[in-house]
């Protein structure tokens, strides 16, 4: 038996809008089959789920999670006065600050509660180039991966040998001298920092077996990194994967089921590796996307709505629906966009008290209705 | 000897101005400017010939996508074109200014086009006028839509416009009034866009449907304009935008505003801009030169610099390698050093994304706020970024400028193998007369004699070359500007 | 001579298909080229960009707005492209597809699978650098124009070098960066010779006939012209890049009209607007030629959208069509010659 870890939580974060009627389908209603009159999940495709709603055909392997109570189904979510833009509506998401621009992002917020001295630059690591808005906050160190198999400084020296001379040479050269100064100190410390990061990281691949064969995409490949770097034993909390491509202007039915094909299968490697490593109690998953899309359809796709469907994924995690479905009709339509229901600031304090423990009021500002989706008291 | 010292004396302090005013300097630049000497160089900075980047027929016809400017990538890698194939480097300096101050995000206003307008406009007015200037700014489309002044009416006013005009582009906190911001607002009614309800529209929708972005086109909407009396900084009239913008700009808060963003962004790190209405200017009597300079020439952003440069606070000691740079100058200092883009490629895309990934993204600020530059440039993520980035870029000895700083080193030791000393000298001067501390001289000395022999002439001393430029554009020297 | 040439033809807009499509689907992302099959569907070849790859492919469209799905799309297989930059039907249907990246020119059969590819990168005889335009000449041999090499090269249809004509530089017959291609009923070739600013017309065995245009934005004068097509009386289109429009000409040269656009809501269109209430309201006020404080051509067009806005390629559809294709509106308009 693997002994008890502390508990972490992964993102995967679904970037263009997926769109939540096909997504979570409610195939059954009427008013679906009218409103998606060229792009529709029909009888014949719908992976049928219960409540009168199905899912998306690429969602066969999210079914089986679903089946085995893993999958807690967040309806309605969004935010007050939505807005349509990728940009401004994800920067939302990423700093849980609907009315102005937010400075912080929320789990960047969440890492400094965790390790509020730094001391472990690989608290939160995320899977691809650059630094997602929801990790940003100052003097908190992050690892940005964007493959995990040749992570670290000085990637473009060419030979192995010769990189690990430039290696050594950089970590002499970063070491701050007498009476430097203060910036030369701070960048001493914030390269030294780095280079130690990426060597904490370069050895979860070295450590890991595994006999699960995770499928050839993106997030698959980020999911299979978050498994290594867990599987270390790293005192990582908090990882980030994306997953993009989810604009489905047009040609949505054959994108939108390829992209959760790629999820769900990818998610469903990731389950069987936590199961033959006995590691997945301490993990909890949320999938979030930007917003859902129009309710009306263009002819080949939707286009950037509002009110969508998150999900949180775990063995902790009590499965089911929660909050509602928002109706169709089109007289409780909010400019022809669904009315969400639920504030994501909600689910945010529920995955941060409830499963990280820690203070959510001041990184979602203010008390928010949680929706608790965590089976017993965690 | 001596000579040689005063050389190097003078070739560093125009090294030190290439590094503000550009993007560090290739060892050609330095050369030429060398030439020049420290006021030869002034004057071709501020007299400019043509700026020859790669050209825009090149561009579109090989990124189809640089055609409409519309999403990230495609803008922001337009503007990386020009950025590094400038010859005049110093007027993408001050684009990238003004990109700061008057921080205008593609993140909101969704098309690129119209952000690429707005750097064309500071390209143009940048260095005139500050009156010239933000009448323009007022105009651009970009501007308007960001700050939501289509929605100040003259019967309903927004005040957005009205305010950041007075705290973040021109004034700062503590210099004017809430009715002031109301007054300032209500004489920019009217400043729209041609078609408003429909561009808003799809900005708002973030879509490029039907047909793609419609670039945007001032109005001015005169039924929408309220001529009403205004007082305004304790003046009254029927003051219109012009004429507020009169008063803001004979404002003694204004030119010390301006210049301690100037300071900031040529000079020396200053506190972030938060703090300014608390704590003082590091340097009183900089700012005080850039403010009689405004006064003296018609508010002339130009005439401020100018009169910074040939200042001795300036070229002293302590003002060398005092401002850490940002994302854009590591990325476009490191490629115009290699001597990228001379055709279109693909790579163009990476160093725009690698900008943002340091925490930059060209055209696409976070806030109205801007960046705040300084240590918040530096965190662990973006130093990964900024020492692969930089040694990458610079690790293939068959570019153009990598090729030309071997060829020097050749050059200069034509008998073959150079000393560790002697190549590690060298090449700090060719990048740019980085100057560096004994623990980073001793720490590349180290990695040379490592390498063994290093024949310049040869395939194998290249490479060695190479390598250790690579250590050097991942220093923490070559973070400072 | 002074009496004044009589003006034979015009240009009479009528239609407007296209949708911009960044994900793929019905729509088009930054297409660069089109050809027109003999059964008269439309293949239309759409680059896109860097941020949205998805884009990539080759659309099959009709004149009624049917549409007929896509295939190909980015990647460096069989069948895939990088870099498309033109396209050309044979006469057994198989389409050819030229990607300037991989240097290479791609076969697909009439029912779009891929059949073989071929090409060698290099500025020797049978190799090229950057194919950019397509065309069959006379015999059924595939033209390309081999642009960074400034030349034309001449292959049969299964990649067997013939031969080629033109070289660098400014004088007869010689070119500087040239793009598109075409060849008239009477065997005769026409190039679009970009960085000339002029169009060049060759016999069928690459002599040089004569060359016309000069750099300008005057009557008959260019900026970057990328497309010329013939009709079967003789007179020629062109597609005028960088000055947003298109010019016609009788088959002397003289000047007959110029056309900058004015594209109306296609029915893809037409179907997203409806699907979005709140931009069909905003759209009823919309006036599509606002007073503008610019002249440049490109600028102008940013922001006039039923003006061409980069139209890349223009090719003639039955005896009395012609389409143009605008890279940067995502659309192509039909015009009826008259």
């Amino acid at each position: 038996m693997a002994e008890q870890r502390e508990k972490v939580l992964v993102i995967v974060q679904l970037s263009g809008g997926n769109d939540y009627l096909n997504c979570v389908v409610p195939w059954e209603d009427p008013m679906y089959q009218d409103v998606r009159s060229g792009v529709r999940i029909t009888e014949e495709d719908v992976i049928p789920l219960d409540n009168g709603l199905g899912l998306n055909p690429g969602m066969g392997a999210f079914k089986e999670l679903y089946d085995q109570d893993r999958v807690a189904i967040i309806h309605g979510i969004g935010y007050p006065t939505p807005s349509r833009s990728h940009f401004r509506s994800m920067d939302i998401w990423h700093t849980a600050t609907p009315d102005r621009v937010g400075d912080e992002g929320w789990l960047g917020q969440a890492v400094r509660q965790l390790d509020p001295t730094g001391s472990n630059v690989v608290t939160a690591v995320n899977f691809g180039n650059g630094l997602p808005r929801a990790l940003a906050a100052p003097g908190v160190p992050v690892a940005s991966v964007g493959n995990l198999d040749d992570y670290g400084l000085l990637t473009g020296m060419s030979g192995a040998e010769q990189r690990e001379k430039a290696l050594t040479a950089f970590s002499r050269i970063y070491t701050p001298g007498v009476g430097s100064g203060m910036v030369m100190d701070y960048l001493g410390k914030t390269g030294l920092d780095a280079l130690k990061g990426a060597d904490i990281l370069k050895q979860a691949p070295k450590m890991y077996e595994s006999t699960v064969e995770y499928p050839d995409n993106p997030i698959a490949k980020a999911l299979k990194g978050v498994a290594q770097v867990h599987f270390a034993d790293l005192g990582t909390r908090v990882f980030y994967t994306t997953s993009g491509g989810w604009d489905t202007h047009t040609n949505e039915l054959s994108l939108q089921r390829g992209l959760w094909e790629e999820v769900s299968t990818g998610l469903r490697a990731f389950y069987q590796d936590l199961e033959e490593h006995d590691l997945g109690p301490e993990v909890t998953i949320l999938v979030f996307s930007e917003f859902g899309r129009r309710v009306k359809d263009n002819g080949n796709g939707t286009d950037h709505g509002s009110g969508g469907v998150s999900f949180v994924i775990g063995d902790s995690v009590k499965g089911g629906h929660y909050s509602e479905y928002p109706s169709l009709d089109v007289g409780r339509l909010m400019e022809g966009d669904l009315q969400y229901n639920f504030d994501f600031r909600g689910l945010y304090t529920d995955l941060l008290e409830d499963w990280l423990g820690l203070d959510a009021q001041e990184i979602v500002g203010g008390n928010f209705e949680k929706i608790s989706p965590f089976a017993v008291a965690v | 000897m001596a000579t040689a010292t005063n050389i190097g004396t003078e070739l560093d302090l125009i090294a030190h101005l290439l590094r503000r005013t550009g993007f560090g300097s290739t060892p050609g630049e330095l050369e030429e400017a060398g030439e020049l000497g420290y006021e030869g160089t002034l004057d071709q900075l501020f007299n400019p010939g043509d700026a020859d980047p790669l050209p825009v027929d090149l561009i579109r016809r090989y990124h189809a996508d640089h055609n409409d400017l519309r999403i990230p990538p495609s803008s922001g890698s337009f503007w990386m074109y020009r950025l590094v194939t400038t010859k005049t480097p110093f007027e993408e300096k001050i684009a990238l200014f003004w990109h700061r101050v008057f921080a205008t995000g593609q993140t909101k206003v969704i098309q690129g086009k119209v952000m690429i307008s707005q750097i064309d406009m500071f390209r143009k007015y940048g260095l005139g006028s500050f009156r010239e200037l933000l009448i323009q700014l007022s105009k651009d489309p970009a501007m308007i839509l960001w700050l939501d002044n289509q929605d100040n009416h003259k019967d309903n006013i927004n005040e957005n416009y009205g305010r950041e005009i007075l705290e973040l582009f021109a004034m700062g906190v503590g210099n004017y009034t809430e009715d002031d911001v109301k007054e300032c607002a209500r004489a920019f009614t009217g400043w729209t866009i041609a078609n408003m309800p429909y561009m808003s529209t799809k900005m708002r929708n973030n879509t490029l449907r039907p047909y793609g972005y419609i670039a945007w086109q001032f109005e001015y909407d005169e039924s929408d304009h309220d001529d009403g009396e205004k007082t305004f900084l304790g003046e009254t009239g029927n003051f219109t935008g012009e004429d507020v913008i009169d008063i803001i700009c004979k404002n003694p808060a204004t030119p010390q505003f301006i210049a301690r963003h100037l300071y900031h962004h040529f000079v020396a790190d200053e506190l972030p801009v938060p703090q300014w209405p608390f704590e003082g200017p590091k340097d009183p009597e900089a700012i005080q030169l850039m403010v009689d300079a405004y006064f003296a020439n018609d508010y002339s952003i130009g005439a401020m610099l100018r009169a910074m440069f040939e200042s001795d606070i300036f070229k002293s000691e302590t003002k060398r390698f005092a401002r850490i740079k940002s994302p854009a100058e590591v990325v476009v200092g490191t490629l115009r050093l290699a001597g990228d883009f001379d055709w279109p490629t693909d790579d163009v895309y990476k160093a725009t994304a690698a900008c943002n990934y340091m925490g930059q993204q060209l055209l696409g600020p976070t806030s109205v706020e801007g960046w705040m530059g300084g240590d918040d440039w530096i965190s662990t993520g973006s130093m990964v970024q900024r020492i692969n980035f930089a040694s990458d870029t610079i690790g293939d000895p068959d570019k153009r400028g990598v090729k030309a700083i071997v060829s020097r080193i050749a050059d200069r030791h034509p008998s073959g193998n150079v000393e560790p000393e002697a190549l590690v000298e060298d090449c700090l001067g060719l990048v740019g007369r980085l100057r560096v501390e004994d623990g980073t001289l001793n720490g590349l000395l180290a990695f040379v004699r490592e390498q063994g022999d290093v024949d310049p002439s040869t395939e194998d001393g290249a490479g060695k070359i190479t390598s250790l430029l690579q250590l050097i554009v991942s220093t923490r020297e070559y973070q400072l500007a | 001579m002074t009496t004044e040439i009589r003006k034979q033809r015009q240009l009479k807009y009528i239609d407007t298909n296209g949708f911009g499509a960044a994900q793929g689907g019905r729509g088009y992302h930054f297409p660069v080229d089109f050809a027109v099959r003999k059964d008269g569907l439309i293949f239309v070849l759409s680059r896109s960009g860097q941020g949205s790859l998805a884009g990539t492919g080759i659309s099959v469209t009709d004149i009624d707005h049917n549409w007929h799905g896509e295939f190909s799309g980015y990647g460096t297989g069989d069948g895939e492209m990088q870099w498309g930059t033109a396209i050309a039907i044979d006469s057994s249907d198989r389409l050819f597809l030229a990607d300037e990246k991989m240097q290479r020119i791609t076969i697909f059969d009439s029912e779009n699978n891929y059949v073989s590819h071929w090409g060698t990168a290099g500025s020797g005889p049978n190799e090229f650098d950057g194919p950019s335009g397509l065309a069959f000449d006379a015999n059924g041999n595939l033209l390309v124009v081999d642009h960074k090499n400034h030349r034309i090269q001449r292959y049969t249809v299964d990649g067997e070098y013939i031969d080629s004509f033109g070289s660098e530089g400014s004088a007869k017959g010689q070119f500087n960066y040239p793009w598109g291609i075409t060849t008239a009923s009477d065997g005769r070739i026409y190039v679009a010779d970009w960085r000339n600013d002029r169009i060049q017309r060759f016999e069928e065995d690459g002599v040089f006939i004569d060359a016309h245009g000069e750099s300008g934005d005057g009557d008959g004068q260019f900026n970057r012209p990328s497309s010329v097509a013939v009709d079967d009386d003789g007179f020629i289109y062109v597609a005028d890049w960088q000055n947003q429009r298109v010019q016609v000409f009788d088959k002397d040269w003289n000047f007959q009209t110029i056309v900058l656009g004015e594209a109306g809501l296609s029915p893809w269109a037409a179907d997203y607007i409806n699907a979005n209430k709140d931009e069909k309201i905003a759209r009823e006020v919309f006036n599509p030629y606002p007073k503008l404080d610019v002249d440049e051509p490109y600028e102008v067009s940013a922001r006039t959208e039923p003006y061409f806005w980069v139209p890349v390629a223009v090719t003639t559809y039955g005896d009395d069509r012609l389409l143009v294709l605008e890279t940067a509106r995502h659309r192509f308009q039909i015009f009826e010659i008259v």
